[in-house]
């Protein structure tokens, strides 16, 4: 599950990814266990043995199944990444592949029962196109060297495109006859000489590309483009060298460098973008610090070694101004951590000794020692860079259309183009070939293809700035259309850190500076129980207990509690039942059964229906009947626990947005309806929109219910009571600290646990849809506008590389306005 | 007129040299961090 490689002292450094064995595959492409697997690093004991509930939605998969990432180079357009997505799923025992253009990788399922992926990369290999194992640490976008390039081929054809017009505006000016051919022929030289650079520097991608259709039969949209300056140079060069009887005839040089000057510069700001955009995962990603200091057990010193070689349990040291390059546990020393990366929230927060600190995040002021917790890709961090990968392959169904339509549509082009230059053969051969090379640029459909990726790779990545993980990208088509807001209470609205604000027990409320034994053996007993669960309530009482009792995690003697117990259930929505032998071992004059061995005794945690079998009820005082948690156990009530339940901050100024923007508002709690109402009147919501007492399937039909009425719902939760409901709603959004499983399984995760990510999150998508509906009504006028004149011969060549360098950049300038902070902000009406 | 016979391969031969230069500079990495340049004026040391 983590990735191991093993690194002695000596090449604590070297991580060069091109030196990679194939035979270590496993190592290097970081499989992903299906969440089900995933074990989690406080995991309570018996969480995933009888959570039935969970069945209807959990996730199933057979043992020899991995995921695997690949880094694929060579793609060039949409259109390559069908072409991958067609080899791989072809080869025996790939069961699924999905490809990202945009983030030039892929993720592959397969079964063990196929060929090994490094046959994939032959396969690959045979279609033009070069795989290697995705390491996570590796970046993804282009490095320096192929920076420097894109920006040099750029420049090249800029500097001789305007040298070349130089040579060029001379000819359009003069008045036939003022120019002595002697002065034509040297102009035209000149151009040729200057051409040359443009067709070696700057055309480089375009040949290999067109190459490499041709040698794999069929094409991609470099390969009109590479037509087109082929035929424009080889016509100018033939008018240029064929004597001066061809002076007649003109020379396109001038078209020629600046329709690839144009097509650079629109290449060069997609590129801009798209590292703008997977930039922020770049940032995330390079953040990552190679190196560690490990204390070495053998001599007690501080060592630097490979981040890869460190285990959970290792003691590291990690310097001010320094990434912390896993989860850990600080032991010693008080420091300033900034966590902006993962949660969107820039403020520093103080960590000292047994406070946790996240991988990636910075450590601002002091050294810190640390113990690891998580390493590799169990760590939060890693999990969020599953998170934004898995963005980039789940394609928005308008996307998979676009690449669909594009492969015909390109033969078309060239048909049309051909058909043009017999057309016009008969008024100059020259002419007619230049007609046919405006009409291949022209119908190019490179805006198409680039209108809704473009657009929805921006929102993304600016949302990811802010903490908030967009993991399908398709889910901002939907969340454009919801009409219906579905939030849980406990978690969701209300803060994740709450406490315990009384203990009643049936000798008085707990006073903790005097407790009594029986109250201490209650409290154990209820630690004890609720440490075993996952719930938001048990977590409440884990910690704050531990804290009311002096124990700090993990401990031995706070684990103990829970081995009084044994089969322990969880029946969602009611609380904990478990067998315990408390009393009967400690209390000397409990009922033993004939044998001698003492008999079980049932415990039960949670709500008061739930323990009502157990308690008789004149027992309870009335103060204790509205407290949110009972423990009741063989001789009847034990305790009761008050919460306190504090409201997130920014929930009513959320609820008035959604309202304001004509969103249905609903409140789902499986809590009792007082807590529900109380929470409600806070916020200002109508009683008919709450509800209470609702177990994961009445959720379920709820969502159900709504989604009959025709409308788009939008479910905000944490996964733990409303997992269906998460699956069933049309957009599923992991708030606050979401059990892993909804975290991995949901639409979007908003890590910055604010609220008000929901509408930010609703304006957003809407805006997102705007553009890309205006983006592609765009590149398709273009293109129905400009083909019929390009056809007629209207459309000079240069002109047509103008039009199309133009239409992708403004499809990219359009969409990049998505990637500012601006776009954040929601219009809130008074 | 006659000049331009020199002039127009001297331009040429120019714009050659133009593109050396633009190579030597990419190839120093003086087009990475452009914003860099405005701060270095701010910059302690």
């Amino acid at each position: 599950m983590t990735s191991t490689i093993q690194v002695d002292a000596n090449q604590a450094f070297d991580n060069d990814p091109h030196c990679v064995d194939w035979s270590s595959w496993r190592e290097f492409s970081n499989p992903v266990k299906p969440p089900s697997q995933q074990t989690h690093p406080s995991s309570p004991a018996g969480i995933n043995s009888k959570s039935s509930w969970l069945d209807s939605s959990s996730v199933k998969t057979p043992p020899h199944e991995w995921t695997t990432a690949l880094k694929i180079e060579g793609m060039h357009c949409a259109a390559c990444a069908l072409k991958v997505e067609e080899t791989l799923q072809s080869i025996k025992g790939v069961l699924q592949a999905q490809v990202s253009y945009t983030a030039n990788t892929a993720r592959v399922r397969w079964s063990t029962d196929g060929p090994t992926p490094a046959s994939w990369a032959q396969a690959l290999e045979e279609v033009g196109y070069r795989a290697s194992p995705l390491n996570n640490t590796e970046p993804q976008t282009l490095t320096v060297k192929e920076n420097r390039l894109a920006l040099w081929r750029m420049l090249v054809s800029g500097f001789c495109m305007m040298q070349i017009m130089m040579y060029s505006v001379p000819t359009y000016l003069a008045k036939p006859g003022e120019i002595t051919p002697d002065m034509q022929m040297l102009l035209r030289w000149a151009s040729w000489v200057l051409a040359l650079p443009i067709l070696f520097f700057a055309c480089g991608p375009f040949w290999t590309n067109a190459w490499r259709d041709l040698k794999a039969q069929r094409i991609s949209m470099d390969f009109p483009v590479a037509l087109g300056i082929a035929i424009t140079f080889l016509v100018s060069t033939w008018s240029t060298f064929s004597g001066p009887e061809m002076l007649s005839n003109d020379v396109y040089f001038d078209s020629m460098s600046m329709f690839v000057f144009f097509l650079l510069v629109g290449r060069w700001f997609e590129l801009k973008l798209k590292e703008q955009t997977t930039g922020s995962l770049e940032a995330l990603m390079s953040k990552m610090p190679q190196s560690a200091e490990k204390l070495m057990p053998q001599t007690g010193l501080y060592k630097r070694v490979n981040v890869s070689s460190l285990e959970v349990g290792d003691t590291i040291r990690v310097l001010a101004s320094d990434v912390f390059p896993c989860d850990a546990k600080v032991l010693q020393g008080q420091s300033w951590v900034e966590e902006a990366l993962l949660s969107g929230e820039s403020k520093p927060l103080s960590k000292g000794p047994g406070d946790q600190v996240l991988a990636g995040s910075h450590n601002l002021s002091q050294t810190l020692e640390l113990k690891v917790s998580q390493v590799g890709q169990d760590t939060r961090y890693a999990q969020i860079i599953e998170l934004m990968m898995q963005a980039s392959f789940n394609k928005p169904v308008m996307v998979r259309i676009a690449d669909q339509v594009a492969k015909p549509f390109l033969w078309a082009v060239l048909m049309a183009a051909s058909f043009c230059a017999f057309f016009w053969w008969d008024e100059g051969p020259t002419h007619a070939l230049m007609i046919a090379v405006s009409v291949l640029i022209v119908t190019c459909p490179c805006a198409l293809s680039l209108a809704a990726p473009v657009a929805l790779l921006a929102s993304a990545g600016n949302l990811a700035r802010r903490g908030i993980y967009i993991r399908n990208l398709h889910s901002l088509e939907v969340l454009a259309k919801t009409q219906t807001v579905l939030f849980d209470k406990t978690g969701t609205l209300t803060q994740d850190k709450q406490s315990i604000e009384q203990i009643i027990t049936p000798s008085g409320s707990v006073d903790l500076a005097n407790i009594e034994p029986q109250q201490l053996q209650a409290l154990q007993c209820a630690l004890g129980l609720a440490q075993t669960s996952w719930h938001p309530v048990s977590r409440i009482l884990t910690s704050d207990l531990s804290l009311k009792l002096g124990l700090n995690e993990p401990d031995r003697q706070r684990a103990s509690f829970s081995t009084w117990f044994t089969d322990i259930q969880e029946i969602s929505g009611q609380g904990l039942h478990a067998q315990g032998q408390l009393l009967s071992s400690l209390h000397p004059l409990a009922p033993h059964s004939s044998s001698g061995r003492p008999l079980s005794k049932i415990y039960r945690l949670g709500s008061l229906s739930f323990c009502s079998s157990l308690i008789a009820p004149s027992t309870i005082p009335d103060q204790a009947l509205n407290a949110h948690v009972h423990l009741a156990g063989p001789d009847g009530w034990m305790a009761s626990f008050i919460l306190s339940e504090d409201i997130r901050e920014d929930a009513q100024r959320t609820l008035i947005q959604l309202q304001n923007m004509s969103k249905a508002v609903f409140l789902l709690s499986g809590d009792r309806l007082a807590a529900v109402s109380q929470v409600a009147e806070q916020i200002g919501l109508n009683p008919e929109h709450q509800t209470a007492q609702m177990s994961p399937a009445d959720k379920l039909e709820f969502v159900s219910s709504r989604q009959a009425l025709g409308e788009v719902v939008a479910t905000v939760g944490d996964g733990f009571n409303d997992l269906p409901a998460m699956g069933k709603t049309d957009v599923s959004i992991a708030f606050g600290k979401a059990i892993p499983i909804t975290q991995a399984r949901a639409d979007v995760v908003v890590l910055s646990e604010k609220l008000w990510a929901v509408p930010v999150l609703l304006a957003l998508s809407q805006k997102t849809m705007t553009i890309i509906r205006q983006n592609l009504l765009w590149a398709a006028f273009y293109n129905l506008l400009c083909v019929p004149l390009a056809v007629m011969g209207y459309f000079p060549a240069w002109a047509a590389g103008l039009g199309m360098a133009t239409s992708s950049l403004w499809v990219v300038f359009h969409a990049s306005q998505l990637a500012k902070e601006s776009a954040l902000i929601v219009p809130t009406q008074s | 007129m006659d000049i331009l016979f020199l002039l127009i391969p001297l331009s040429v031969a120019l714009v050659l040299a133009i593109l050396g230069g633009l190579w030597w500079a990419i190839q120093g990495g003086q087009f990475e961090a452009l914003e860099h340049e405005g701060e270095r004026i701010l910059e302690h040391d």
